[in-house]
């Protein structure tokens, strides 16, 4: 064993320099006691401000202070819920039984009689001494051939035994030559029921593996997949292992937005969720336990966000979940508009479908107290997105109709002195953990409201109501389709800002609503002008008769998001 | 985008500029106007007092009594009253001596009783008060008012103010006379109101009552003049519908 493992030429953390010391964890900063302190600094900005906003003495008038109070309520409930959830994030969630097995996981002996040291893509993989048979599923659905041909490739080349499966819902004869090349398994359905989560089902029909991970047509993963995510399963509880989503395409504002937004989620709260076994598969970069799904027929395919409540319904049936934030697979992050706004619907309306149908603290439901709080969270997350344009809409009250928040004898310094006090340090705790600050997550955070108010209404109605596009699957589509709310509110917003200007000049004082509502018309701006570049763009492209092929990232580079390091 | 969607924005946005446009109309509106921070109905006081010394004998009308003038208000029996008349001397204004000899004190004006002083039985001194007349038709608000310095450079002359009542009435009034001093860099102006409607009110209104004042500014802004156009282009609007009907 000792020899085969010094012959073995890939064991170990292999991209390490010998004399540095091996990496600590990738969310190193959610074990760090000066995030304690930060924190504990945090909650005190939040709690002080909580009482500015609530002290009978400073109300205004009733409508914007309703307005006011309750998107600040939503936006203060997730941040101490979201801060309670880093700080939980600090435990390293591989125990002895996972190392245990990781270092029984190939029979070395084998491997050097089948003369496949150089081919660790051969090496069988062993739980308890038992062979364990894995299936990797690729999802496609009319991506472009290339970018297929890079994901599955990647996928063939991780180390551990595996089948790989190309789902193709696309129904690309390209695709059928391109897994006959590469020797993937090629599948394709009859009929297209179910989407994603029907398209996997369908395959566990075929497939017979005891272990099946899923990866998006996108999403490169690196040789160590298996690896560090199988070991997981010598535990007999665990279900699926996910795995962070790492984005390589960060060339415009909307995938540097989206990326930082989620690489907190996926490196803090993620990590955290792990703590109270609730976190949530997120449909790609993941390992199924086979029977733990049969147990429920298949992947939950009734939802657009089926990879949410399938795991919810297995937290439900006591299974636990395995979360390492450990940049496995590469892939790419929405780059439009477009793209951006269908993702979010998405994601969203499955967060509300929660919330409206299956609420977490009803007493059929069968969950930790853990379990249901973090369900909360995701049930009730897009609300925070809603809460942006009630606060937009309070300084064209206070400009059009002198209908203020807070009582006027509270002083304007006061008041930014207490939103200090609750958002500089969010900052600053986002500077700490992530290494830096993007404007751009202000800017997508701050115009999205539509989608997520559409995603509610969606949820509640219990509709699916998407974007009614024409236009061919490869032609351009002008992103204004996506965004005429944005458009109109930054008119309102503009035309407002104007006014306010006139107002305070014949006033002779300046005000803070203007001043929040110039600030308010920049933001939406700079949206509107990002939609401009991208339509720009688009049209173009679409000129062009075919568009070059993206500049790849190369599967192996973890492209950390925000430079945390 | 296809046409329907761009005709969907520009719809959405003539509609945003709309709601733009009333809420700006509305707010020139308000603009052009301010709230007093304090204001009373005011009247101008006669006080009745007693030309000679000497003791009451009858009072003839009550607080709130409405009297003309020379109604009889106070009888006085007075000795010196006497003593001045053997010498010849011209009886005051506004008194008569009755058929036993008695003062009588009478309203110097019409008006309101608002205070007596003097009761049946008391002795009262030469020049001692007997009771207050409120004059009428002498009613004013005394209005106080907070500007910015490019308020006050708005106050027209002879401003209109419009004065809001206990009850909810409203009147309209004109600022006769404004006096200002500056207190933190804020003009605190003291406006005198007129109002031909408010003796007309009778009881209600009497001096010390609170009201509201609402002065108006001069507005004559490119917002009031549009607004204006509009509003003459909307009086016109049935007048054509109308014509074109016909």
């Amino acid at each position: 064993m000792a020899i085969a493992e010094t012959t073995a030429p890939t064991r170990g953390r292999h991209h390490h320099d010998d004399a540095t010391p091996a990496r600590s964890a990738e969310n190193q900063a959610a074990r760090s006691p000066s995030l304690t302190l930060l924190v504990l600094g945090a909650t005190a900005g939040v709690v002080l401000y909580a009482k500015f906003l609530l002290a009978p003495a400073n109300r205004g008038d009733w409508l914007p202070y309703l307005m006011v109070i309750s998107a600040e309520t939503v936006l203060v409930a997730h941040c101490l819920l979201a801060m309670w959830t880093i700080l939980s994030g600090g435990a390293n969630p591989r125990r002895f039984a996972f190392h245990h097995a990781q270092d029984r996981l190939y029979d070395w002996a084998d491997i050097l009689r089948e003369r496949s040291s150089d081919e660790p893509w051969r090496w069988a993989m062993y739980l308890h001494d038992r062979p364990v048979s894995v299936d990797v599923f690729v999802t496609t659905c009319g991506e472009d051939p290339a970018l297929i041909r890079r994901t599955v490739t990647a996928a063939m080349a991780m180390r551990g035994a595996h089948t790989v499966w190309v789902l193709d819902d696309g129904d690309s004869d390209a695709v059928r030559v391109l897994a006959a090349d590469v020797g993937a398994r090629y599948v394709r359905r009859a009929s297209h029921g179910g989407a994603k989560a029907g398209n996997i089902n369908h395959a566990l029909t075929l497939a017979r593996g005891e272990l099946f991970a899923i990866f998006d047509a996108d999403f490169v993963p690196m040789p160590d997949f298996l690896h560090e995510t199988v070991p997981f399963f010598a535990e007999a509880d665990v279900a699926f292992v996910q795995t962070p989503q790492v984005y390589g395409n960060l060339d415009t504002v909307v995938s540097r937005g989206a990326a930082y937004m989620q690489s907190v989620f996926y490196q803090f709260v993620q990590p955290g969720r792990n703590r109270f076994n609730a976190a949530f598969c997120v449909g790609t970069n993941v390992v199924f336990r086979r029977s733990a799904i049969d147990q429920l027929g298949g992947l939950y395919s009734d939802s657009k966000s089926e990879d949410v409540w399938t795991s919810l319904l297995l937290h439900e049936r006591g299974w636990r979940s395995v979360y390492i934030p450990t940049p496995l697979a590469v892939g790419d992050t929405p780059e439009t508009i477009e793209a951006y706004s269908k993702q979010q619907l998405r994601w969203a309306t499955g967060g509300f479908e929660i919330m409206a149908t299956h609420w977490p603290w009803s007493r059929a439901r069968r969950l930790t107290v853990d379990q249901r709080l973090q369900y909360t969270v995701t049930a009730t997350h897009y609300l925070t997105g809603i809460a942006p344009l009630l606060l937009l809409l309070v300084p064209p009250l206070q400009i059009f109709f002198d209908l203020t928040p807070m009582n006027l004898s509270v002083k304007p310094l006061t008041w930014v002195a207490y939103y200090a006090g609750f958002y500089l340090l969010q900052i600053l705790l986002a500077f700490y953990t992530l290494g830096s600050f993007r404007w751009e997550v202000l800017l997508l955070a701050t115009v999205s409201f539509p989608i997520y108010v559409r995603a509610l209404v969606n949820a509640l109605t219990r509709r699916d109501q998407a974007w009614h596009v024409t236009g061919s699957r490869a032609g351009y589509r002008s992103p204004f389709a996506f965004v005429q709310p944005q458009v109109l509110m930054f008119v309102l917003l503009a035309a407002t800002t104007v006014v306010g200007v006139w107002k305070d000049a014949g006033n002779g004082y300046p005000s803070l609503a203007l001043a929040w509502n110039a600030t308010n018309t920049l933001i939406l701006g700079g949206f509107v002008v990002t939609a401009l570049r991208e339509g720009r763009r688009g049209r173009r492209a679409a000129r062009r008769p075919a568009a070059p092929e993206r500049v790849d990232v190369l599967p192996g580079v973890p492209a950390m998001i925000g430079g945390a390091r | 985008m296809r046409w329907t969607a761009r005709l969907r924005l520009l719809l959405g946005v003539l509609l945003v500029l709309g709601i733009v446009a009333v809420a700006t109309y509305h707010l020139n509106e308000t603009r052009g106007r301010v709230v007093s921070s304090s204001a009373q109905v005011l009247g101008q006081d006669l006080t009745i007092g007693a030309p000679y010394g000497g003791l009451v004998l009858d009072r003839r009308v009550d607080v709130g009594t409405q009297v003309h003038q020379g109604e009889p208000l106070f009888v006085v029996d007075s000795a010196t009253l006497s003593l001045a008349r053997s010498t010849g001397a011209r009886l005051p204004a506004a008194t008569q001596v009755d058929a036993q000899g008695h003062l009588v004190v009478q309203a110097t004006a019409d008006g309101t009783v608002t205070a007596v002083k003097a009761e049946p039985g008391s002795t009262v001194q030469p020049g001692d008060q007997l009771a207050v007349l409120q004059r009428v038709d002498t009613l004013y608000v005394e209005a106080h008012f907070t500007l910015t310095p490019q308020q006050y450079a708005r106050v027209p002359e002879k401003a209109a103010v419009q004065v809001q009542l206990p009850d909810g009435s409203t009147l309209d009034g004109t600022a006769d006379e404004v006096h200002v001093t500056t207190v933190d860099g804020k003009a605190e102006a003291v406006a005198t109101v007129t109002s031909p409607q408010l003796d007309a009110k009778g009881g209600l209104v009497a001096a010390g009552a609170p009201v509201t004042a609402e002065l108006e500014l001069r507005n004559d802004g490119w917002v009031t003049r549009t607004g204006d156009r509009v509003r003459a282009l909307l009086d016109r609007v049935p007048a054509l519908i109308g014509r074109i009907g016909r």
